[in-house]
């Protein structure tokens, strides 16, 4: 090995670390705005070791690895290579690509060779390290083929034989083993590590293989995405050669596991970079379904008059003021004894003009079960941005949890329930510190798809917008149950949303359940709550059983 | 699924897999095979030629001779001896005149065409400036430049140089410049992070990158400039293959016609064999692209 990787080159500030990533944020320009690709990124490494970045699909781990590179440029914050900022690529930095990118026309030693020829190194030294390092990666025998001519863990032995021939301090790995087999990688991993112990290289190596960060590792970086962020760093102090099969190997990499998927769990879309394909078109149409807006018509004219029949009702109705501006007011329907639970309804179509006076049918079944219910109103969009109508929606919850005993209901017992949007409003209020449980009916619960299609031209939601309001990323331990009900013909993607969302409080263990109500469908749904009889209504009734073994926080 | 151990994994060595092996044909079989080639190429050109005379007999024509009368006058325009008139083993002088011509122009074409669109490939300021114009220009007919052409050359032979150059320029530059704009770019990242800058990208990964769509655009701009030349030397040039046919249309000697455009024909063809020879020898590296 030539001596400038066993100590530091001369010149150079020792006691310096070799990478040192500071404040770095990146922000991309989407045609639909702008795009947080990372957050405050801070990682500071040490002189030979190696070090995994570890994160789902768009986390930001590649974004990262590429500014390191000094193929994309920080946003904010700098990194610097023994305390010297970088901003372009250059050879004491050499990337190896997933898909290789080795120089098709050139042969094996040509495509190492190339990267001395270009720093005018003499052809007796080029000759004589290019020989070394086609050992090294044991390809001697095939030094004149073209890449055309090898298999896939060849052409990743040569672009590795390719940055450690041109002097490269730091071996950037960019999933570097993605595309090859399980027998191909475990080899290729082994021979990293000695390679990398032979050199004393320092290496960053991308990967979203727990097992293979496990592996390799002497410090693991784990990101969290939306936006891109490290969440920690973890020491991996395991014996090398290490035994795949150990409980010890074992034992971390299930920790890190949880690690990584609790933050999976907490990002706005799970892991999903799963709009990143689907065109604004097909959006829109799954949002703006042109038979369910005409069963909307047909059933606005269903509650008109279940709601005047709920109105004529004596003394049922309060309208209450909760906040200081125009809709700020709540409809509170009182079942007759005193101390009955409560439940919250949040409706939905903020972006619709929608009010709280086209909702009040749905007092109807709870109230037959002598359960009171306030229905809320809140500040349409584009009057108001989400994380404001988030704001009023709390205000209200605390307003009627703090005036419980004017009202005269049971303060232990308020449950919330949302609809379509409003669904999404119940999820986040979950956290709400007087809520038991809560109802998310047909609900939104991905903000990001929704910002791709003409909703987003009345609630104009921002990339922050998406990353702090998205109910996912307020799942946590200690939230209060919470309930997911769609109908069977629900549009395609609002199933879908209910799914995963269930999904991912199931890996985080936490009470949310899922039913799926045959023949309703986004509009029709609502009428099951209305019904003494309904299934929403009976599960209602299960949240808010005061005598219920399920209250707060897991079992 | 259990990981697999270290113990699993192969011991040492590279992983066994065999490169595909350099198939040399055995001789025999490749000799056969190359016979069986030529044999069906050749079909439909004898089947054209016994159509040819078959339709002269039944027609009774004058006006198209015979192909054995095509096959004297050829005999006599290489070799001479038969008819002894101007233009009795005149073919040297005449094609070798048509080749410098297109040639000449050929090369100028490939010699502007393949560095300005290496540049307009890559460099997005001179893209914006100069596609506007390009598109402008390009649907305008070589021969609608004859009149210009004319004078701004004179008559003779470089305005038949400069229409060749104009119908090979344009195959060339835009295959050039949807090469280079084709190349990964994860390619020149590889470059710039070995130290490979600027403009040493241009030879080290945009040219070869490139190459097998620069072939493409030369070969189609080749077989242009045979086109061209016919055009080129109606222009008032006493000699060249185009004014062999000129002069055989205003003598009324179709044989000398026929001639003339079965000897582009198949000087085309050699000049598109050599680039072919040419292709597969630099892009040895790439199996997609042999021809």
């Amino acid at each position: 090995m030539p001596d400038s990787h066993a100590s530091a080159p001369p010149g150079r500030a020792p006691g310096l670390p070799i990478l040192r990533v500071a404040g770095v944020d990146k922000t991309f320009h989407a045609s639909n705005g702008p795009v947080e690709a990372l957050h405050d990124i801070n990682v500071t490494i040490e002189k030979g070791e190696l070090v995994c970045v570890l994160g789902a699909s768009g986390c930001g781990k590649s974004t990262l690895l590429r500014i390191i590179a000094g193929f994309e440029q920080a946003t904010r914050g700098s990194v610097s290579v023994h305390g010297i900022d970088v901003d372009r690529p250059g050879p004491d930095r050499g990337m190896v690509f997933q898909d290789y990118a080795l120089f098709p026309w050139l042969t094996v030693r040509e495509n190492i060779e190339f990267g001395p020829r270009h720093r005018g190194v003499p052809s007796k030294a080029i000759a004589q390290t290019t020989g070394r390092f086609l050992a090294m990666v044991g390809l001697a025998t095939s030094a004149d083929r073209y890449p055309h001519q090898l298999s896939g863990g060849m052409k990743q032995r040569v672009a590795i034989a390719r940055v450690l021939a041109n002097d490269a301090e730091i071996v950037l790995m960019d999933e570097p083993f993605g595309a090859l087999d399980a027998l191909i990688r475990g080899k290729l991993q082994e021979d990293l590590i000695e390679i990398w112990q032979r050199t004393k290289l320092t290496i960053i190596f991308v990967t979203h293989s727990v097992e293979e960060a496990v592996l390799l590792a002497d410090q693991i970086i784990v990101m969290t995405a939306g936006p891109g962020r490290v969440d920690c760093q973890i020491n991996v102090d395991l014996p090398r050669p290490r035994d795949v099969s150990s409980p010890e190997f074992n034992a971390l990499r299930r920790d890190v596991t949880r690690k990584l998927t609790s933050h999976i769990a907490r990002s706005p879309v799970g892991d999903q970079p799963i709009y990143r394909g689907m065109d604004r078109a097909a959006l829109d149409a799954a949002y703006n379904n042109s038979a369910a807006v005409a069963d909307s018509n047909q059933w606005l004219d269903q509650w008109r008059s279940r709601s005047d029949a709920v109105r004529g009702m004596p003394g049922a109705r309060l309208d209450v003021a909760y906040g200081p501006k125009e809709r700020t007011r709540l409809d509170y329907f009182s079942a007759a004894p005193p101390g009955a639970p409560l439940f919250v309804f949040l409706h939905g179509g903020y972006w619709q003009r929608n009010s709280k006076d086209m909702f009040s049918f749905v007092a109807e079944g709870p109230r037959m079960h002598g359960i009171d219910v306030a229905v809320v109103g809140y500040t349409l969009a584009p009057a108001a941005r989400l994380s404001e109508i988030v704001g009023e929606i709390s205000q209200a919850l605390s307003f009627l949890d703090s005036n419980a005993s004017v009202f005269g209901f049971d303060r232990g017992a308020m449950c919330v329930g949302g609809w379509s949007a409003g669904g999404h409003l119940a999820a986040m209020s979950c956290g709400h510190p007087g809520v038991r449980g809560a109802l998310a009916i047909s609900g939104i619960f991905d903000l990001e798809p929704i910002a791709l299609t003409y909703i987003n031209d009345q609630l104009r939601l921002d990339s922050d917008e998406i990353a702090t309001l998205s109910p996912a990323r307020l799942l946590r331990q200690g939230m209060a149950p919470l309930a997911l009900a769609v109908g069977s013909d629900e549009l395609a993607e609002l199933k879908r949303q209910s799914a995963s969302f269930k999904d991912i409080a199931d890996t985080l263990e936490l009470p949310v359940t899922l039913q799926v109500l045959p023949d309703h469908h986004h509009f029709s749904i609502l009428d099951e709550l209305a019904r003494a009889d309904g299934a929403l209504t009976r599960e209602l009734l299960r949240l808010v059983a005061r005598d219920s073994q399920d209250g707060r926080g897991p079992p | 699924m259990s990981p697999p151990t270290p113990a699993a994994r192969p011991a040492g060595g590279a992983p066994a897999i065999a490169p595909p092996a350099e198939s040399r044909p055995v001789s025999c079989h490749g000799a056969w095979r190359r016979l069986r080639g030529v044999a069906l190429a050749s079909v439909v050109p004898l089947g054209l030629l016994v159509f040819w005379d078959l339709m002269g007999r039944w027609t009774g024509t004058r006006l198209i001779p015979p192909p054995s009368d095509v096959a004297v006058t050829m005999w006599d325009f290489a070799f001479g001896g038969i008819y002894d008139d101007a233009f009795s083993a005149s073919l040297p002088v005449h094609f070798w005149k048509s080749v410098q011509r297109v040639y000449g122009g050929f090369f100028c074409a490939a010699a502007v065409g393949v560095p300005l669109g290496m540049m307009i490939g890559r460099l997005p300021l001179l893209r914006v400036m100069l596609d506007p114009t390009l598109s402008l220009l390009r649907p305008i007919p070589v021969t609608a430049w004859l009149p210009l052409s004319m004078i701004f050359f004179g008559l003779g032979p470089k305005s038949a140089v400069f229409l060749v150059f104009l119908g090979a320029f344009y195959p060339i530059l835009l295959n050039t410049i949807a090469g280079v704009k084709s190349v990964d770019p994860h390619l020149f990242e590889a470059a710039e992070m070995l130290g490979c800058h600027g403009s040493q990208l241009f030879r080290a990964v945009v040219l070869p990158a490139a190459l097998p769509s620069i072939f493409t655009g030369l070969r189609l701009g080749a077989s242009f400039a045979w086109i061209v030349i016919v055009v080129g030397e109606m222009t008032g040039v006493p000699e060249g293959l185009g004014a062999v046919i000129m002069d055989g249309r205003t003598l009324s000697r179709t044989d000398l016609v026929i001639t003339g455009m079965i000897i582009i024909g198949i000087a085309g063809f050699l000049s598109d064999r050599i680039l072919i020879r040419l292709n597969n020898y630099f892009l040895r590296w790439s199996p997609h692209h042999r021809a």
